[in-house]
């Protein structure tokens, strides 16, 4: 009969609120990380690599303190941390507007993240070595579980309502004093005074403050948070600057871009009678559109207008409020024209208007000789490899959806398509056609177009089009993370490191790890790596997933909470049943605790991606059995750690990190996923056999 | 077995899976100096032999000392064997027929195209530069074609181009292709004109100056600060080699690029367009060209038209004569005036010469002489 106390209110409570806040804090400074580092979402991993490090470090180093203390702690570095990514480029010296190099990205993550995560990490042993009886860190991860799921539920529904980031730290700072302080008597004031500061705005001008410093030496005018991420605007002259979460969306007014992206689609189809436009911010293009034709407008939300001038508006009933893929896959209406227009290739959100899903879904879309015009930036024909190979996979894309393409070279380079194989028009047709349409502007006019389109140009383009890049699977191609690298010459000795000779080595590693740990005289040693294991797992399904939910929808920042909040309801599901059940059948208890569940999931997943999933429930179901796993597994292994509860949270934090670096050091950038989701499912069958022969 | 035993083990392992790694790049190194040279590779000029085989490179004022088997800061001069070679001898990544108004040269045969050429490799690195992807790459991440000075010459020929432009990347890292290129044109009739930052020695500078026509000098700054922290380079050899050029009586022409909030101060057009006067005089256009976000500068508004507006007025009340503005299409500030009398000259639409008055170097009007090179 075991002593286990199961209305240990103090140890769940406590463990709930750790897990609140954690997870809390762990939302919104990702947000503010991932702009930090120039919108690329793959160094997320990064962020979460460096959390559970640190996170890790608390719970193994951290024995026993006061939770109170530690809450005071939380209270006061979970601001410092956040104000640090509004000023990091400031502290580190970084000219204004600097991408930051992966350096400056990697120390300002770590100062942030050291304190919080350290804390919070000792705050779990701390809580759990508070509770009475047998089990403790079981139960200790169960109410921490808890805790996160509810986070994750409220973050979202707090950004979904556009909420603003420095908002929720405040609230979070003010729950951590709360929970910290006993008496109620200061407990209500200090919830009071916080209601008051918020109700009345201090959180907003304590945000724009920080946007002040960050944005000088230009003029901060406002910013405003939607329920995708942060919009905010600076003023120089004339000219307004919209960026999106500190990254430049575009400037306002900004002519030649406008003329790039309508003309040429113009050009090669004067007669058409509707165009639709995907990233072209309306100002460049809506004068240029002749009133016959009329234009619509896609984009994902519209809370930035009112960073603008009012002139600056598009006309209302142009504007669809909708995500890109979202429009084209409900869309009813056959269109004539489709212009996309890609940025710099940093972040999935770019990369997924790139993807042959995305453009035959555009083709589905155009109406019979219909056109698709699709400009990016390709600084005039001189390709480093990392944009070549983007380019040239665009373009297979294409070539696999329309037989007629005509490639227009230059700063942007456009490739026009048509379902039309004979379409090929002519440059003398085409300037015929410019001098018609009195295509006469200073930048768009019969000379440019001629020196776009001359021989010895296109000769050129088509000749680096050349090759074989292949889309194999929509997450094994790390452009974001390779063309931010490639920027700063970082990229190519990663490159070389992740092969498919390491992954081979690691896998037999690791097999031969999982086979001999049985043989330890410590029989504690099996249970740590079977948490070991299930950290790794959990963590990779969460990362991939959110990587998935990007691509596919385009709301990963938005979806941040509910995503690691359905992670976490497996979680609690897989902890309460891991520490409140007891398995009788040792068979059933050796399916469950060791790594049956994960090496089901991923052999389904190995052969699943075979066939690309596309749909984005099929994620979030995995996140959530993920969850269950991840939980089930770690109570049940967890349960003979009772003197030393950090060490198996340490060990299961540190799977985690391992999930995080394979999910992008060697996954994204080289190698399909379906590799690894196959070796990381013969490691969990032969943690199973060493668990079986190991039974009893 | 013991937990404790494992992990040494396991360390041990690793370590033996480690090291024929450093064992095999020892014997590669091995294996290349031994190797006959590569393609496009030519014994380098501009160094000296210091002890241990160890070369200082004497192109440009970075002066880097390069072991053996090692490359310079500009990633394309290499020291084999105690030997100095380019790495990018003929190796052109980019090759384009430009207007030559694109360089930009406005008193430089206006109207005409000029066969433009670039290797990779750059001896600074501008955070905004806006042609990166091949300056700031080695020259084997880079596509490339293989043409001699000699077809250089030819092409320029065949596509009806009156000059060579060393243009894009920096061509003081490739100093030894455009040297022989410029030479071969000379004797063909085919003029060469020099894009550069001006981050270079004295000595090639001077050879340089015997075979080019005209040089249009990117003067990133004024500001010394700037240059060390934006660029990675300095300002004070960029100064000395517009002397150099002037002196020479070599055409010159320069291009400012405003970067809103780092170098638009109206302080620092000031100080700008007194140097300019004191020590090149009036005559040598400068143009003021908007920015637009590029590099690792993606982040920050593109220059707007006021600024370089206020720009090109001080430098006109300083006494400059030709200031213009770039890279904003049919601005009035993109034409040529008559210093004296006011008159449009040449009337340009972006890169399009529309009209040119100019007759005999002269204003028509006022008969004042223009100084450039006309024809």
């Amino acid at each position: 009969m075991s002593d286990r106390n199961p209305r240990d209110l103090g140890l769940i409570f406590g463990s709930f609120n750790l897990g609140f806040i954690s997870l809390s804090v762990q939302v919104v400074l990702a947000r503010l990380a991932v702009s930090f580092s120039g919108g690329n979402e793959i160094y997320l991993s990064i962020f979460f690599f460096l959390w559970l490090l640190f996170t890790g470090m608390g719970a193994f180093l951290i024995k026993k303190i006061r939770p109170r203390n530690l809450f005071i702690l939380l209270a006061v570095f979970v601001p410092v941390s956040a104000v640090q990514f509004f000023l990091t480029d400031k502290i580190y010296g970084l000219p204004a507007g600097q991408l930051p190099p992966p350096h400056l990205y990697l120390f300002g993550v770590i100062v942030s993240l050291f304190p919080v995560c350290f804390i919070s990490g000792g705050l779990f042993s701390s809580v759990a070595f508070h509770g009475r009886g047998e089990g403790r860190s079981s139960r200790a991860y169960w109410g921490e579980a808890i805790g996160a799921l509810v986070a994750g539920l409220l973050t979202t529904i707090y950004y979904l309502a556009g909420g603003r980031d420095i908002t929720l730290v405040i609230c979070l700072a003010i729950i951590c004093l709360a929970v910290a302080i006993p008496p109620k008597f200061i407990k209500v004031p200090i919830i009071m005074i916080a209601l008051f500061c918020l109700v009345f705005g201090f959180d907003a001008g304590l945000e724009n403050a920080l946007l002040k410093i960050h944005y000088q030496p230009f003029k901060f005018k406002d910013s405003v948070s939607s329920r995708l991420i942060r919009y905010d605007a600076t003023t120089s002259s004339e000219l307004t600057t919209l960026y999106a979460s500190g990254v430049k969306l575009a400037d306002f007014p900004d002519e030649i871009i406008g003329q790039e992206i309508f003309y040429w689609p113009y050009l090669m189809k004067p007669e058409m009678k509707d165009i639709a436009f995907v990233g072209a911010e309306f100002h460049m293009v809506d004068r240029l559109v002749p009133k016959n034709i009329k234009r619509t407008y896609i984009f994902p939300e519209n809370r930035w207008y009112r960073l603008l001038n009012e002139g600056q508006y598009p006309p209302e009933m142009n504007v669809w409020l909708k995500d890109p893929i979202s429009f084209f896959s409900n869309n009813k209406r056959k269109l004539d024209a489709i212009s996309i227009t890609a940025g710099r290739l940093l972040s999935f959100y770019d990369y997924r208007l790139e993807t042959h899903r995305f453009l035959s879904l555009c083709r589905n879309n155009l109406a019979a000789g219909g056109i698709l015009s699709i400009s990016i930036p390709a600084y005039d024909g001189m390709w480093h490899p990392e944009l070549r190979k983007r380019i040239v996979m665009l373009h297979r894309n294409l070539r696999s959806l329309f037989p007629g393409i005509r490639i227009i070279p230059g700063e942007r380079l456009t490739f026009i398509c048509s379902d039309d194989p004979l379409w090929k028009p002519e440059l003398a047709a085409l300037l015929e056609r410019c001098d018609n349409l009195q295509l006469r502007s200073p930048y768009f006019n019969g000379p440019m177009i001629s020196s776009r389109l001359n021989d010895f140009k296109l000769h050129q383009t088509l000749k680096q089009l050349e090759g074989d890049e292949k889309q194999p699977h929509l997450l094994s191609i790390g452009h974001g993370l390779a063309y931010y690298l490639s920027q700063f010459g970082a990229w190519y000795g990663l490159r070389g490191f992740a092969s498919l000779y390491t992954i081979v080595t690691l896998l037999i590693v690791g097999i031969i790890i999982t086979l001999i740990s049985g043989n330890f005289a410590d029989k504690r040693f099996l249970p740590l790596i079977n948490i070991f294991y299930f950290g790794i797992c959990a963590f990779l399904i969460e990362i991939i997933a959110l990587f998935y939910i990007q691509i596919l929808g385009g709301y990963m920042y938005l979806a941040l909470g509910m995503i690691m909040g359905l992670f976490m309801a497996g979680m609690v599901l897989g902890a309460f049943w891991g520490t409140y059940i007891s398995f009788k059948q040792p068979l059933l208890k050796i399916i469950l605790g060791s790594s049956m569940i994960p090496y089901v999931i991923f052999t389904v997943l190995g052969l699943l991606s075979l066939l690309q999933p596309q749909c984005e429930w099929f994620w979030l179901l995995l996140v959530g059995l993920a969850g269950i796993a991840g939980g089930l597994g770690y109570t049940t292994n967890a349960k003979s750690f009772d003197n030393r509860p950090g060490l198996p949270y340490g060990i299961d934090l540190a799977g985690a990190m391992v999930g995080t670096t394979i999910s992008v050091g060697l996954l994204v950038a080289t190698i399909s996923y379906e590799a690894v989701f196959l070796a990381i499912s013969l490691i969990g069958l032969a943690l199973f056999a060493t668990n079986w022969r190991t039974r009893g | 077995m013991q937990r404790r035993c494992f992990i040494q083990s396991t360390v041990a392992g690793a370590g033996l899976l480690l090291l024929p790694d450093f064992v095999q790049s020892s014997e590669e190194r091995a294996a290349a100096a031994a190797k006959p040279r590569p393609e496009f590779y030519y014994p380098a000029r501009f160094y000296a032999k210091l002890e241990n085989g160890i070369i200082e490179c004497r192109l440009c004022p970075r002066r880097c000392r390069v072991s053996d088997l090692e490359r310079g800061y500009c990633g394309v001069r290499e020291n084999i064997g105690g030997e100095y070679f380019t790495c990018v001898y003929s190796r052109v990544c980019s090759a384009n027929t430009d207007p030559i108004e694109k360089k930009p040269f406005f008193h430089y045969l206006p109207g005409t195209f000029a066969f433009s050429v670039a290797t990779a490799g750059c001896n600074l690195n501008c955070r905004f530069c806006q042609n990166w992807s091949i300056s700031q790459f080695r020259p084997e991440d880079i596509p490339a074609m293989k043409i001699s000075p000699s077809q250089c010459v030819k092409q320029a020929k065949e596509s009806g181009c009156v000059s060579i432009a060393y243009t894009y990347s920096e061509p003081t890292v490739f100093y030894e292709y455009m040297f022989d290129c410029a030479g071969e044109g000379k004797k063909a009739g085919v003029k060469s004109v020099l894009v550069s930052a001006g981050f270079i020695e004295k000595e090639p500078l001077a050879a340089l100056l015997d075979v080019v026509d005209a040089v249009k000098i990117d003067l990133k700054s004024f500001s010394d600060d700037y240059y060390r922290r934006i660029c990675n380079g300095r300002l004070q050899p960029v100064l000395d080699t517009l002397q150099t050029i002037k002196a020479r009586g070599v055409w010159l022409e320069i291009v400012y690029l405003v970067v809103p909030g780092l170098n638009d101060s109206d302080k620092e057009f000031i100080e700008l367009s007194k140097w300019l006067f004191a020590n090149l005089g009036p005559d040598v256009p400068i143009h003021f060209t908007r920015f637009h976000p590029a590099y690792l500068m993606n982040n920050i508004p593109m220059t707007p038209q006021s600024t370089l507006e206020r720009a090109t007025a001080i430098a006109r009340s300083e006494g400059i004569h030709y200031p213009y503005i770039g890279n904003v299409f049919g601005h009035r500030e993109e034409s040529t005036y008559c210093h004296k009398c006011g008159r449009r000259l040449i009337h340009r639409l972006g890169f399009q010469v529309a009209e040119n008055q100019i007759r005999n170097g002269r204003c028509p009007d006022c008969r004042i002489e223009i100084p450039g090179i006309w024809g």
